[in-house]
C-alpha cells in the first residue's frame, strides 16, 4: 500500500522554447542520419573485405591452382611426378597406411583436385600441384609419428631441398639419394595414397611442399 | 467551383480537420512514439512539445546536481543537451516516455565532459552574472525541489540520485536507469532501499 508521506513528486515547470531554438533543433534533427541507413552497406563491405583478404592470402600461399605463389623461390612445376612413383613403389611396396580412409587418391595420385578436397586443408592440397601424389606416399611411408612430425616442423626446407635435388638429378633414384627425402618420395611412389585423404594438414603441407618443388 | 463557393460563405462553420497534422501538437499526442518520430523527422512542433515536457525537470535536475565548477551553468548544459539530442535523435529508438531518461543521460554526459574540461582550468567567480531574462529557464522556482532534496538528504548518494530522478522528477525506474547510466535492476534496488529508509525515518520521527 503506497504511503502518501513518501510521495516525493513535484510539479516541474513547463517551459516553452523560443521559435528560433525549436527550429534549430528541428533542422538538426532533420539533418541527422539514422544509423540504420548505413546498415545495408556494412555486410557487403565486410564480405568484399573478407574475400579480398582470403584471395590475397591464397595467392601468397600458392593455393590457387595454376598460379604460383610469389613467395616461393622456385616455380612449382613438377617435371614428372609419375616417374618417381613407380620406382618408389618398387622400393617400398609394403607400406600400409595406418588409417586408410580415402581410397580414391590411390588410383590418381597426381590429380590435384582429388587430393585437395581429401586432405583436411582443402586449398593447400591442390595448390602444391603435382605434389599430392608424393605426399600421399610420404605419409604412408612415414607410418611412424616421428617421421611425420619431423617433416611437419621442418615444413619445407629440408624436405623441399631433398626432393628438389632428387628429382632434378635422377627422378628414378630419388629414394636412394637423400636419406631424408627417401621416405617422402618412397611413400609417394608406393602410391597407396591412403594418407592423402586422412592426412593431417601439417603433414600434408610439409609433404606437398617437398613434392611441389621438384 | 465548389471550393470557392464554400469559401465565400462567411457563416459556414469550419469543417472538422481531415488531415491528421492539421494541429501538430494534438496529432503528436496520440501514439506513444509519435512525438519522437515527428521530432526525428524535423518537425518543429514536436520539438516544442518535447521541450515543454522535459525542459523544466531537466533544468531542475541539473541544478540539483553538483557540476563541479561555479562557472558551469546548468542552463548552458541543458541547452547543449537539447542540441545534442536533436543531432542524435535518429539514434534514439525509444518512445516518448523513454525520451526523458535518454535526454537526461545526454545531459549527464555533457555535464561530466564539461566538468572534466573545467578541472584543468577551474574558476571561482565571486559574483554570479545577472540573468538577462532571455533564457526561459531563468526564473524556475526551485522551492519544491529544495524541499524534496531536504527529505532525501540523509540517504546514500546512489539512492538519492535514483529517487530524485524516478520519484521527484517522475521519470520512473527506466528513466532513472537511463539518466544515471546504471542498470535497471540497480536502479530498482536503489529506489526500493531509499524508500524503505525514508519510511523508517518517518516512523522513527
Amino acid at each position: 500500500m503506497p504511503d502518501a508521506r513518501l510521495d516525493l513528486r513535484i510539479t516541474p515547470p513547463r517551459l516553452e522554447p523560443d521559435h528560433a531554438f525549436a527550429d534549430e533543433m528541428a533542422s538538426l534533427a532533420s539533418s541527422s542520419t539514422a544509423p540504420s541507413a548505413m546498415a545495408p552497406w556494412a555486410p557487403a563491405i565486410a564480405a568484399v573485405t573478407v574475400g579480398a583478404v582470403a584471395g590475397v592470402a591464397a595467392w601468397l600461399g600458392g593455393v590457387v591452382p595454376g598460379v604460383d605463389s610469389p613467395l616461393s623461390p622456385e616455380p612449382a612445376e613438377s617435371p614428372a611426378p609419375s616417374q618417381t612413383s613407380p620406382a618408389t613403389d618398387s622400393t617400398v611396396p609394403s607400406s600400409p597406411s595406418p588409417t586408410p580412409t580415402v581410397g580414391a587418391p590411390n588410383s590418381e595420385p597426381q590429380d590435384a583436385a582429388t587430393v585437395g578436397p581429401g586432405s583436411t586443408g582443402p586449398t593447400r592440397g591442390p595448390g602444391r600441384g603435382a605434389g599430392p601424389g608424393h605426399d600421399n606416399g610420404s605419409k604412408d611411408k612415414g607410418k611412424g609419428k616421428s617421421k611425420g612430425k619431423g617433416k611437419g616442423k621442418g615444413k619445407g626446407k629440408s624436405s623441399a631441398r631433398g626432393d628438389g635435388q632428387g628429382t632434378h638429378t635422377e627422378p628414378g633414384q630419388d629414394p636412394g639419394t637423400t636419406p631424408t627425402s627417401i621416405p617422402g618420395i618412397g611413400a609417394g611412389s608406393s602410391g597407396s595414397g591412403k594418407s592423402g585423404g586422412a592426412g593431417a594438414p601439417k603433414k600434408s603441407r610439409a609433404h606437398h611442399g617437398g613434392a611441389g618443388r621438384r | 467551383m465548389i471550393p470557392d463557393a464554400e469559401e465565400n460563405r462567411p457563416d459556414q462553420p469550419d469543417p472538422p480537420p481531415t488531415l491528421p497534422h492539421t494541429d501538430p501538437t494534438d496529432a503528436l499526442l496520440e501514439a506513444p512514439a509519435a512525438l519522437v518520430a515527428a521530432a526525428a523527422r524535423g518537425e518543429s512542433a514536436a520539438w516544442r512539445e518535447l521541450y515543454a515536457r522535459h525542459a523544466g525537470r531537466l533544468l531542475l535536475w541539473l541544478r540539483a546536481r553538483p557540476l563541479g565548477d561555479a562557472a558551469i551553468d546548468a542552463d548552458d548544459v541543458a541547452h547543449e543537451a537539447w542540441l545534442v539530442a536533436a543531432r542524435r535523435i535518429a539514434h534514439f529508438d525509444g518512445d516518448d516516455d523513454e525520451f526523458g531518461g535518454w535526454l537526461f543521460g545526454v545531459a549527464r554526459k555533457i555535464a561530466l565532459n564539461t566538468h572534466r574540461r573545467s578541472a584543468r582550468r577551474s574558476t571561482a567567480p565571486t559574483d554570479r552574472p545577472e540573468a538577462d531574462g532571455v533564457s526561459p529557464a531563468a526564473h524556475v522556482d526551485t522551492e519544491q525541489l529544495d524541499a524534496a532534496l531536504a527529505r532525501l538528504e540523509g540517504l546514500p548518494q546512489r539512492e538519492r540520485d535514483v529517487l530524485l530522478v524516478s520519484e521527484v522528477l517522475d521519470l520512473g525506474i527506466d528513466g532513472a536507469a537511463s539518466a544515471l547510466g546504471i542498470r535497471r535492476g540497480t536502479a530498482r534496488v536503489a529506489r526500493h532501499r531509499g524508500l524503505q529508509r525514508l519510511r523508517t525515518q518517518l516512523e522513527a520521527g
